[in-house]
């Protein structure tokens, strides 16, 4: 059997510890990162398969554009099983491109939302093929949405 | 003197205010605090960021954890201690949203947190009074629940189940529920069965031990000369089912709900049947924009055009049957006491079955244009629906409207 493959994105904080947890799930998967730069991402992610990305900043349309082709052409010449992220702005261009090469994508809405999403976690549970949400009440906010419980 | 260790989490956002409010501190108490982006000059020890092992370790040996009210609330509580949490605020340039203030309005009063809000004067005392008010909060309030282990296949990462027969089916919430079903084992009951066509699958194709149920004899009666191998049994809608306790280990009542006399008595019955654990699965219509077009509605708002429609596809015969001789206490498919064939809001569907004991564990959706393709479907004749089978798929795999899909747990 293949391992299954994974591109896990990510900035730094609870985004982390979120998505961190979810791909610990899966043992046998070949799991590629694309984290933004800081002391906590660099420290958890010292041995593993990373891509140092920049935070997606709306204020800059045209560096997403560039991204998000950047994300197209790696995703295309490796193609994962599924694109897992919590955010934020890191996560557009891959959701964006994934979601384009019908890449399985998975958005987790993490623990401390609560009321509005912001934009970029918005667009990309759009996107995303199912929400993990932490919480009974995050159900209301997604059509495709599994309650997983607290993931760390 | 308290050792007091301070944390204003990874990101690039200053947050002076709070790290303002901690300088008097430092006079009185041994401080160390991680102030990352902020300008702040503090008279005790500081460290711009610091790496995760060392944020666990300070948690682990501090009298007092002051935080921004970030991840670090929640490994502060999971540490078995009380933070005092700061929430960062978006107008006083302190983060990009205010995600945070909501996070402790809703924690403030039920979680292990003790919350400082404003200009942060109180700090000084919150600090001086939290041992008593730690031992107090951590005798009342309850743990936060344990991190849970997420079934990754629920979520389609890592190898799925794979071949569903109803893939390319019209009617989107079988594939649906067979994903659920796929792995499973043990007693599963469909409640309103129908003809069978689930039922056969997942006979089929999974190691559950099916028993299907209808109040209509007819199509029980399809399904027992198509597969005299699975249990069928003819209910009494109105009446407990034939079933003892704890009977089953999954359930499904597919579109069945919009069409009973009381959902309270029918959820209350799958409860009582199902095993505490066990899996139900429930669809309904969906209140959506194009909720005031459902066809079936018809029969109540527009009985004479549905009487003549109806007479002119199935006969006279049978729509006396059915719509007129109401002895069985049935219009049709629905209960006669029905008044309507109700499109659900998730959130009235969610607290109707909490109501009955049940927690929603996932939710889905599918179809938008549906009802305008199948009911034309099955009043066209038998060689002519297949036309209608390629838009169905189509429409149940493009749009998540007007059909709602939940999974609960039966909770004991």
């Amino acid at each position: 059997m293949t391992p299954t493959s994974v591109v896990a994105v990510s900035s730094s904080g609870g985004v982390l510890l979120d998505v961190a947890a979810l791909v610990e799930g899966l043992p046998d998967a070949q799991v590629r990162w694309v984290a933004v730069s800081a002391v906590d991402t660099r420290a958890r992610l010292a041995d593993a398969d990373v891509l140092w990305a920049p935070e997606f900043r709306w204020r800059r349309p045209l560096g997403v554009v560039r991204a998000t082709v950047e994300a197209w052409r790696r995703l295309r010449a490796d193609p994962p099983d599924s694109i897992v992220s919590a955010g934020s702005g890191a996560a557009v261009p891959w959701f964006l491109a994934g979601r384009a090469l019908g890449v399985h994508l998975v958005w987790i809405e993490t623990l401390n939302l609560i009321g509005d999403q912001g934009a970029a976690a918005a667009l990309c549970s759009r996107l995303s093929s199912v929400v993990v949400v932490q919480r009974s009440e995050q159900l209301d906010r997604h059509r495709r949405a599994v309650l997983t419980g607290e993931l760390y | 003197m308290a050792t007091v260790f301070v944390t204003v989490g990874m990101n690039q956002w200053p947050f002076d205010r709070l790290l303002e409010a901690v300088r008097p501190l430092c006079d009185r108490h041994d401080v160390f605090a991680q102030v990352g982006t902020s300008s702040v000059a503090l008279p005790c020890e500081t460290a711009t960021f610091i790496e995760p092992h060392e944020v666990a370790q300070r948690i682990a040996q501090a009298d007092v954890v002051i935080t921004h009210a970030g991840n670090t609330v929640r490994l502060v509580q999971r540490a078995g201690r009380v933070p005092i949490a700061v929430a960062r605020e978006q107008a006083r340039g302190e983060m990009g949203n205010d995600h945070q203030v909501r996070y402790l309005e809703r924690e403030v009063h039920t979680g292990r947190v003790v919350v400082a809000a404003g200009d942060l004067h109180d700090l000084g005392d919150l600090v001086g009074s939290h041992a008593s008010t730690e031992a107090r909060l951590l005798a009342e309030r309850a743990a936060p629940p344990e991190p849970a282990s997420a079934d990754l296949q629920r979520l389609g990462v890592g190898h799925t189940t794979g071949h569903n027969p109803f893939a390319d089916h019209p009617v989107a919430r079988y594939r649906w529920v067979f994903d659920q079903l796929a792995r499973r084992h043990g007693r599963h009951l469909e409640l309103g069965a129908n003809e069978g066509e689930l039922l056969e699958a997942l006979a089929d194709h999974t190691a559950l031990e099916v028993v299907g149920v209808d109040p209509m004899a007819q199509y029980l009666g399809t399904l027992r000369a198509r597969r005299p191998d699975i249990a069928a049994v003819q209910i009494d809608a109105r009446q407990p089912l034939p079933f003892p306790d704890a009977t089953f280990q999954s359930a499904t009542a597919l579109d069945v709900l919009e069409h009973v006399a009381s959902e309270d008595h029918t959820l209350g019955e799958l409860h009582r049947v199902l095993a505490p654990g066990g899996l139900l699965l429930v669809t309904v219509p969906a209140q959506h924009w194009l909720s005031v077009l459902d066809p079936d509605n018809a029969k109540l708002k527009m009985p004479r055009l549905h009487a003549a429609v109806y007479r002119r596809r199935f006969g006279d015969a049978e729509y006396h049957r059915r719509f007129v001789d109401l002895s069985d206490g049935m219009r049709g498919d629905l209960a006669v006491e029905r008044t309507e064939h109700t499109n659900y809001e998730f959130g009235d569907l969610q607290r109707l079955l909490e109501h009955n004991g049940f927690a929603v564990t996932s939710r889905d959706g599918a179809n938008l244009f549906w009802r305008f393709f199948d009911i034309p479907r099955l009043l066209a004749p038998a060689r002519a629906r297949g036309l209608f089978t390629r838009p169905l798929v189509l429409d149940g795999r493009l749009f998540r409207s007007a059909n709602l899909f939940l999974a609960a747990e039966r909770l004991p």
